[in-house]
């Protein structure tokens, strides 16, 4: 298993992700995240506990994200804590190229699962 | 909601600036993102924007569109098909696929992309929202 990682978004860290991913018409999600971050957060988290930027992986080619999945099934606030863990959910080398995949549970402070994810991304072999 | 329906979408342009304040603000700073000299060793040849941030235009497009169900009950699957480079802008679409009867009420199934400026699909998908 790979964390726990606990992280939440204060209202500044929230308004610039808004900021960073929206426009004019973006809906104003209030005092709650948009879905979207949490699961970013938990990757970046992912990435540096597997040191997927590193200079060996980064001179091998680096890693490309090939496709997401996500399930939200409660809305997360600004501010509230949340914590991550994840597993290796498959590994595997199809034509040459190694395709890793990791399963992501979110959970609030009452340990109830706000979100779950699954990222594939390919990695140098 | 009915079959068949487009959802609202939008345009969003990248650029530089964006991919930099998204990669502070999501922590994801992959130098395939940021450091054009790295990214010209890739099989990129250049500086490209994050997958995540085209899913993060795919959420928004789904919390606008199923505002009151989206954060609890949303579900995406989506691949990252193509780059969005900087500068380019993209088109945010979906439609409506189904919308079928189960015990918690009608959920309708999308297919949703970010189309490039020359119509190719940088991330394609499927995603279903509870209809309120």
């Amino acid at each position: 298993m790979l964390g726990p990682f606990e992280f939440s978004f204060d209202a500044e860290r929230a308004a610039a992700f808004v900021a960073s991913t929206g426009g004019a018409e973006t809906p104003d999600f209030g005092g709650t995240l948009p879905p979207s971050a949490v699961v970013a957060e938990g990757l970046a988290r992912l990435i540096a506990e597997l040191d997927l930027f590193g200079d060996e992986i980064l001179a091998a080619g680096g890693v490309v994200h090939t496709s997401q999945e996500a399930e939200f099934f409660s809305p997360v606030s600004v501010g509230q804590k949340v914590s991550a863990t994840a597993k290796i959910a498959g590994n595997t080398l199809r034509r040459g190229t190694r395709f890793v995949s990791v399963f992501t549970e979110f959970r609030n402070e009452s340990h109830e699962i706000v979100a779950t994810a699954s990222s594939t991304i390919v990695v140098p072999k | 909601m009915r079959q068949g329906q487009r959802l609202k979408g939008f345009t969003r342009s990248v650029t530089h600036d964006r991919i930099a304040a998204y990669a502070d603000a999501s922590g994801d700073h992959n130098p395939l993102h940021l450091d054009e000299e790295y990214a010209r060793s890739t099989q990129f040849g250049g500086v490209i924007a994050h997958g995540m941030l085209s899913m993060a235009f795919v959420c928004e497009l789904m919390a606008a569109n199923f505002p009151d169900t989206w954060h609890a009950g949303g579900k995406m699957k989506l691949r990252f098909k193509a780059p969005v480079l900087p500068g380019e802008t993209v088109e945010v679409t979906g439609e409506v696929q189904s919308v079928r009867q189960t015990e918690q009420g009608q959920v309708a199934q999308c297919s949703v992309a970010c189309l490039k400026p020359d119509g190719t699909e940088a991330l394609s998908g499927t995603v279903s929202a509870p209809v309120s």
